[in-house]
């Protein structure tokens, strides 16, 4: 793509009204610059206002085009590009950081024992143990939640992820199995009935 | 965080994960520091599911769900029946049939939990000591239980991740005690259930296998004498990829680990995710082991 029609996605973005601050310095940027770009921002400015009104404008101020355009566009913060780059990088460590925390290395295809990757200083015995801050937080993964398996067996895409189709799984072999392990756990819990109050009612039929 | 203290944690998580499974009960026998009031209150507790019937209307909240539960009790067998009271209208009841297993002392809960009584505040109209158990690890969940002066019957529990997030709240809003029947001789005797064609190769601290067996899948039963979890092993179905997933109900999670090819392990227990990695990466078939 050359620099010209990246210029002109610029534009119609902008008088679409989903240009974004990269985009509107562009746009200001060339038609401050280059005369060909000012008159494409014209053209483009004419053409919409004939679709939108019928009648074509005479007078069509770039400038004032462009600052209006500012001015109704939603207040955002001002990112340099060097700004912008700062916060792409901090999303990507923070989903690789976190990705690897959670997750581990895969279970299967590592040679390593999750033992020693999923369980940060989490066996290690606190005398006393720290007090627990308590506070309600959405589970990030619940029963609610379902993914439509529409085939199992088929190998795993963007749509439906291993995880996807492992999640779903457990959430079936919760329905298949919870009976099972109520029965045998109940009288070992704090309260014997709460197992199985947990068990949904079409996996307990 | 200072070099020396990084490498104490990373040796420690290298080295102290799991116990050999011969290994976990035998720590249990130690003796432990604890007054005789906070000893018998712990004792009733742990007995009181074995010793005492009731019935009642119960809360339970998981997250942004909750549900009122009504809990009948039928005099002869002191079996219990829920009704799921937001599920339907005229609901029918469920029986609960739970497998008998013997309590674990205080002592042996006390090497794994943080163990506090407190007086407490009153629940369905009775009034409550407030028991707290707080692991002394990350392996199980925390628990602050509001409990029956007189009977030791939970009457408000709160069950905690590690991190301290809670899972689960379950309440009654009323409640009626009475004896325990003995038990009913229904003509059927549990003969010993075949060994599960799985095993484990270790066991996190604390936990002790209790049951095992083959229906409907190979499964293993195991306890801390608090938290409890299943494991249940099947055939990998279809072409599956190796991959993890995990679900939660309240403090019940679902982990399911699958090796293409080979093997779908399930671990279902009121514990962390953590402990459910751990156990499933344990899993073995008996001819596996020399």
């Amino acid at each position: 793509m050359t620099v010209a029609d990246a210029i002109k996605e610029s534009m119609s973005a902008v008088i679409d009204g989903e240009g974004s601050e990269l985009d509107l310095a562009r746009v200001l940027k060339a038609v401050e610059e280059d005369p060909e770009a000012r008159a494409h921002w014209q053209r483009v400015q004419q053409t919409r206002g004939l679709l939108r009104t019928g009648q074509p404008d005479p007078d069509i101020d770039v400038s004032r085009a462009v600052r209006e355009s500012i001015a109704h566009s939603p207040r955002r913060r001002q990112l340099g590009p060097l700004g912008s780059l700062a916060v792409a990088a901090s999303v990507t460590f923070a989903m690789v950081l976190g990705g690897q925390t959670w997750l581990g290395d895969s279970p299967m295809g590592s040679a390593v024992s999750p033992v020693a990757t999923a369980v940060p200083g989490g066996v290690v015995p606190i005398p006393g143990a720290a007090p627990v801050q308590a506070r309600f937080g959405a589970p990030t993964q619940t029963m609610t939640a379902r993914v439509p398996l529409a085939n199992i067996g088929a190998p795993a895409n963007a749509a439906t992820s291993s995880s996807d189709i492992y999640n779903q799984l457990a959430r079936e072999r919760f329905e298949r199995y919870a009976q099972d392990h109520a029965r045998s756990t109940a009288n070992l819990q704090p309260n014997a009935l709460v197992p199985f109050a947990r068990i949904p009612e079409k996996a307990a039929q | 965080m200072k070099p020396w203290i990084l490498a104490c944690v990373v040796l420690g998580v290298m080295t102290a994960p799991v116990h050999a499974a011969d290994n976990s009960v035998a720590r249990a026998s130690a003796s432990c520091m604890m007054s005789d009031t906070m000893s018998a209150a712990i004792q009733g507790f742990l007995m009181a599911s074995s010793s005492i019937a009731y019935q009642g209307t119960l809360l339970v909240e998981y997250g942004g769900d909750r549900e009122f539960i009504a809990i009948d009790v039928d005099p002869a067998s002191g079996q219990n029946g829920l009704k799921r009271l937001n599920q339907s209208a005229e609901p029918l009841p469920r029986l609960v049939n739970a497998q008998a297993h013997a309590a674990r002392g205080p002592c042996q809960l006390a090497q794994y939990y943080a163990l506090a009584i407190e007086p407490g505040f009153a629940v369905a109209g009775r009034a409550t000591y407030r028991l707290s158990a707080r692991p002394r690890d990350t392996l199980r969940l925390a628990y602050v239980m509001n409990i029956d002066a007189e009977y030791h019957v939970p009457l408000r529990v709160l069950a905690a991740s590690p991190e301290g997030q809670i899972l689960e709240r379950y309440e009654f809003a009323d409640i009626t005690f009475e004896p325990k029947p003995g038990p009913v001789d229904d003509g059927s005797t549990k003969t010993a259930a075949e060994p599960s064609r799985y095993l484990l190769s270790a066991v996190p601290p604390g936990f002790a296998v209790i049951d095992q067996g083959r229906s409907p899948v190979d499964f293993i039963v195991l306890s801390d004498g608090l938290a409890s979890v299943s494991i249940f092993v099947e055939a990998q179905p279809r072409a599956l990829p190796s991959g993890e997933g995990f679900a939660l109900r309240g403090a019940s999670l679902t982990y399911t680990r699958g090796m293409a090819q080979q093997k779908l392990v399930t671990v279902l227990g009121e514990i962390p995710i953590t402990t459910a990695r751990l156990l499933a990466e344990a899993v073995r078939q008996r001819s596996e082991t020399p």
